[in-house]
């Protein structure tokens, strides 16, 4: 078990390496001169070749591309992410503050569409072709067809402007959070729903729940112990996978929202061509990314013996 | 002296518009501590047969006719009836130990939750009472914490029968217990089944198409062929004058006796061939065997048999 742990947490060692390459490389391939996009967001679109000149020599611009890695990866080693282009703020710093908000957002999105996913794909798969089931699936159909933006400008219709319940967008105590969690909560929970009951029909019609019937034990303890372990192994897979895109941050719905995550940040430092912070964004959630990978692969060996026994 | 007895049973499945005749007019007796095989090709219906008797068939599925258990017809139980006769009255070894043992729970779990759930037992006794049968059938206690990934395809075996014994039912059902598994394991599979069944008074219905087997271990033989039984009789009849010409060819096909198989497939369930359902492959046939289906018949003491040849069928 400990072996294997281990074993994962030196591949993501590689793969945090990997994302540093390319989230490095992106800056240097993307079209243009950095050095020029850097001036402009100095001094403006009026600029003389010294000035494009005197950044590219103190930035380090005029150095091979390797050692300039190396530059930029010894200060990220000390958690130094470098400043934005355009604010002049500490990129970490502003990451950071973005981060509680969005991770406000992907728990109670996640918790939301696991609620609703979970119990849905059991019954479902339980009353496998009755009206039940056909009842749910139509329900998944929908939300899987439903797109974020619309979804959300729906709930904000509703809950906001007819209702006059929640707040329509911003940031600040629960009730602001409640529409966009319920936005992204429902939308997933379609897609995990398919998962659980297509895992759990599979699980149902392996030999060992055969033999579980065999001994005689009810239909309730052959669910809870024999199947839902089984079949819960993909859908964490895919939890874990959601937690990465949610904590990356999710464009549309914090846009939808004003919900000051970090995919907000994200596109903001897009459209304002701010290289360094959009290559800091991206470094973070690869390594986020990265990270929640390995928590899935953990919680992954203690559900499944095959993987805590793996003798490599 | 008859712990199980089926009486006409027709086990038939809807597949695809089609009524597949999976089993069809079983009649079969198990007697008190006795060993009985079934034997016959591989899709002619025997396992169907294991499982309708601890009522584990697909729902699409159709039967008629009787398993009387002690007094008690199964077909006309309910669930929660069926349940308390499985395992505790009927065990069952399911074929393929590899598929038939969830991968995620200990062995020792799989089986102590027989316990648990038909006996009511703490935690602690039911951990004991697994001890003991693991004992039983060869597994060292200690590895009751183990999962079924980490055992062989034999001890796989040993924990399904440890399983089906757990509760020492009357009747066990073991369909298969010695496929896939190298001929030392095998035998070793077979006495330890034997050496059980006969110290706790059990009778067994051993499924199988491995003929040496079921020469070694049983008092009786049933052959099925086409979802019918055929022949049944004891050992030493069989092997001395074995009746249906099917049976003589299923014993020539050993390798001892040169390998002879038997011409033409076996026939499809859902459109058997008419009147005897093995005429179209049979080396003896005679003109009634064309369009009467022959009836199952006692042609000397302890040989019943399902061919125009015999007695006055």
């Amino acid at each position: 078990m400990l072996k294997y742990i281990l074993k994962r947490i030196f591949l993501v060692f590689f793969v945090v390496i990997g994302v540093t390459i390319v989230t490095f490389s992106t800056m240097h391939l993307a079209p243009g001169d950095p050095a020029e996009v850097i001036a402009v967001a100095r001094y403006g679109d009026d600029l003389t070749q010294e000035q494009i000149d005197w950044v590219r020599v103190t930035e380090g611009f005029d150095s091979p591309v390797y050692i300039q890695y190396l530059k930029w990866i010894k200060h990220v080693m000390h958690f130094d992410l470098g400043r934005s282009l355009v604010t002049s703020h500490d990129i970490l710093e502003e990451i950071t503050i973005r981060l509680p908000a969005t991770f406000k957002l992907a728990v109670l999105s996640l918790v939301i569409s696991l609620c609703i996913a979970v119990p849905v794909g059991i019954v479902s798969a339980v009353k496998k072709n009755t009206v039940i089931d056909h009842l749910c699936m139509s329900a998944a159909l929908l939300g899987v067809s439903t797109p974020n933006f619309w979804l959300g400008l729906l709930l904000i219709w509703l809950f906001s402007l007819t209702l006059n319940l929640l707040p329509s967008y911003g940031y600040g105590n629960f009730e602001h959070l409640v529409l966009p969690a319920i936005t992204l909560g429902t939308s997933m929970a379609a897609i995990t729903t398919r998962l659980t009951r297509s895992s759990m029909l599979d699980v149902l019609n392996q030999e060992y729940i055969l033999t579980a019937k065999a001994k005689g034990l009810d239909e309730k303890t052959i669910l809870l112990r024999h199947v839902l372990k089984n079949a819960m192994l993909p859908v964490i897979t895919f939890a874990g996978l959601q937690i990465g895109f949610l904590l990356g941050g999710t464009v549309i719905v914090e846009t939808i929202f004003a919900w000051p995550g970090i995919g907000k940040l994200l596109v903001d430092s897009i459209y304002a061509r701010d290289f360094a912070m959009v290559q800091g964004c991206v470094l973070f959630i690869g390594i986020l990314f990265a990270f929640t990978n390995l928590l899935v692969d953990i919680t992954y060996a203690f559900l499944d013996p095959r993987i805590r026994y793996e003798n490599t | 002296m008859s712990l199980l007895k089926i009486q006409d049973l027709k086990v038939y499945f809807n597949a695809r518009g089609k009524t597949v005749k999976a089993n069809n007019s079983i009649d079969l007796e198990i007697r008190e501590n006795e060993i009985l095989g079934l034997i016959g090709e591989t899709g002619c219906g025997k396992s169907i047969l294991g499982r309708a008797i601890v009522g584990l068939l697909p729902d699409n599925v159709k039967i008629g006719g009787k398993i009387v258990y002690r007094s008690e017809d199964i077909l006309n139980l309910s669930e929660n009836g069926l349940r308390k006769i499985r395992g505790k009255n009927i065990g069952i070894i399911l074929q393929n130990p590899s598929a038939a043992l969830n991968p995620v729970l200990s062995i020792g779990n799989q089986i102590s939750e027989i316990y648990r759930y038909h006996e009511n037992m703490g935690k602690k006794e039911a951990r004991i009472r697994t001890a003991k049968m693991l004992e039983m059938v060869g597994i060292d206690p200690k590895r009751m914490h183990e999962y079924p990934h980490q055992f062989s395809g034999g001890m796989k075996q040993r924990v399904m029968i440890a399983m089906g014994l757990a509760l020492n039912p009357g009747l066990l059902i073991a369909d298969e217990p010695t496929k896939g598994l190298d001929p030392t394991t095998k035998d070793k599979i077979i006495d330890l089944i034997c050496e059980l069944v006969i110290n706790k008074n059990m009778s067994l219905l051993l499924i199988t198409h491995d003929i040496g087997v079921a020469e070694k271990m049983c008092d009786r033989i049933a052959v099925m062929y086409a979802g019918e039984i055929i022949e049944i009789a004891t050992i030493k009849n069989i092997l001395s004058n074995p009746q249906h010409p099917y049976t003589q060819d299923l014993l020539n096909s050993l390798p001892k006796k040169g390998l002879n198989q038997t011409a033409g497939e076996s026939p499809s369930l859902s459109s058997p061939p008419a009147g005897c359902r093995f005429h179209p492959r049979c080396r003896c046939i005679i003109g009634k065997c064309l369009k009467t289906h022959p009836q199952l018949m006692e042609t000397e003491k302890g040989t019943s048999v399902r061919c125009f040849l015999y007695g006055n069928n």
